[in-house]
């Protein structure tokens, strides 16, 4: 393909070249989703310096992983799946450091430290309040809601970044909505 | 507009920050491992750090978060609000960093490789130990820390906590992160807050009238000695930058 690969090479063609070591094909395919993937682990791990990070970590593992892909399958969601995953163990692994280093036992609940969604993103006014409220829900319907309405996440996309069943992720969503719903009325004040 | 409309709207009201550049492959992460020698010396770094840790009762008005810990000479310190009470004081106030010395003069530090510092300042303690602060002019890539004129605060010493009376304090949120900084753990802090507390008569800490917004902070601790590195850089550049210290003057 030379210098002539653009954007109407397929992904499949790009991971058959990845496949065989071309490293110039794999920055070509990842570079398609990067910004997807940033968003993904920025909504997930609250801070661009551990996206950054998340995201490194999760190219690194698909190149050394896409001997594994499943030929034809969607690219999308199987990197999404490993910048969920990355992004999941980073939280993990910077809740339990914490908590070693403050001495605070392993199954204590520290207030999360990390800042609001609406601090790290430029937000429409109008659709500020929402976004905070989805904030105080538990960490289960925000991220749902937030992959599916902030992120535009497909179902199977979703499934894939919280690795949740495909099945899940509809009742997930509707119980989200329904306790956003609920926490609507008891804002009204601030939220009409 | 009913709550499902307004979700469908919020994909279109959010921006996101573009990706950093360096979010991308990092291809020399699969080059050949290091060798078998060179990971046991990381891994004897590692061990080798202690961190005291000391929890304390804390005032009502500062929240469940609010606890702080030893790192060498620089105790950290998350609490709800910075310090109101003082006077906010330079970068490079004689209280802070001492007095001036010649770059020339200085041996048995770590600085930048093949950039000598721009100015240097020495504080000796009662017990005779040290505290060693260089500075770099800001530049290009290194952003001005609260209109010092300065880039980059490195500060070495090799004083036990008590000594200096530095504490470095961080808000949370976003509070501070622990990060391996040159094999060992250390603490990065956004945007915190320096106050200088004196040593009293009957042993005891008080706030002296000096305290300093900063810049972005990494400390870590290397074989007994601490290391405070100040910048405007990200966390990543700045723990790169750490990486990258070399002693100075260096060898030719």
């Amino acid at each position: 393909l030379g210098d002539n690969r653009g954007s109407a090479v397929t992904d499949d063609a790009l991971i058959a070249l990845a496949q065989h070591g071309d490293r110039a094909a794999y920055d070509m395919l990842v570079g398609r989703y990067r910004e997807l993937a940033w968003k993904t682990a920025l909504v997930l791990l609250r801070s661009p310096e551990d996206a950054e990070e998340a995201m490194q970590t999760a190219m690194l593992k698909a190149w050394l992983h896409l001997g594994s892909f499943r030929s034809g399958s969607p690219f999308r969601p199987w990197l999404l799946r490993i910048v969920g995953n990355e992004s999941r163990n980073l939280a993990m692994a910077r809740t339990r450091r914490w908590k070693r280093v403050v001495g605070v036992p392993d199954d204590d609940v520290l207030p999360d430290p990390s800042p609001r969604l609406d601090d790290l993103l430029i937000v429409e006014e109008r659709s500020r309040a929402l976004l905070q409220a989805i904030d105080r829900l538990p960490l289960r319907d925000r991220e749902v809601l937030h992959a599916r309405y902030v992120l535009d996440l497909g179902e199977r996309e979703i499934a894939a970044v919280l690795e949740i069943r495909p099945g899940t992720v509809k009742s997930r969503l509707h119980r989200a909505i329904e306790r956003l719903r609920l926490q609507a009325r008891d804002d009204q004040d601030i939220w009409p | 507009m009913n709550l499902e409309d307004r979700l469908d709207r919020l994909r279109q009201d959010v921006t996101f920050p573009p990706a950093p550049e360096s979010a991308t492959m990092r291809w020399h992460e699969i080059t050949p491992a290091r060798s078998h020698v060179h990971k046991v010396l990381a891994a004897s770094a590692v061990a080798a750090v202690i961190l005291i840790l000391v929890l304390v009762a804390v005032p009502d008005t500062r929240s469940t978060l609010a606890r702080w810990l030893d790192l060498g000479a620089i105790q950290v310190r998350i609490v709800d609000r910075f310090t109101e009470d003082g006077e906010e004081t330079s970068p490079l106030d004689p209280l802070v960093v001492g007095e001036p010395v010649a770059v020339n003069d200085l041996t048995s530090i770590m600085a930048l490789p093949g950039q000598a510092p721009d100015a240097a300042y020495r504080h000796v303690f009662e017990d005779g130990s040290t505290a060693i602060t260089i500075v770099y002019r800001d530049d290009e890539a290194h952003p001005e820390i609260e209109s010092s004129g300065v880039g980059i605060i490195l500060t070495v010493a090799d004083a036990p906590f008590g000594m200096m009376g530095w504490v470095k304090q961080a808000e949370s949120p976003p509070g501070a992160s622990i990060v391996t900084v040159r094999g060992v753990d250390g603490v990065w802090i956004l945007s915190g807050q320096l106050v200088i507390e004196r040593d009293d008569p009957d042993g005891s800490f008080g706030l002296s009238p000096t305290t300093r917004r900063t810049g972005h902070v990494l400390i870590w601790q290397e074989d007994g000695v601490t290391y405070r590195l100040e910048t405007r850089s990200s966390r990543s550049d700045a723990i790169a930058l750490a990486e990258s210290l070399v002693p100075f003057p260096e060898p030719k």
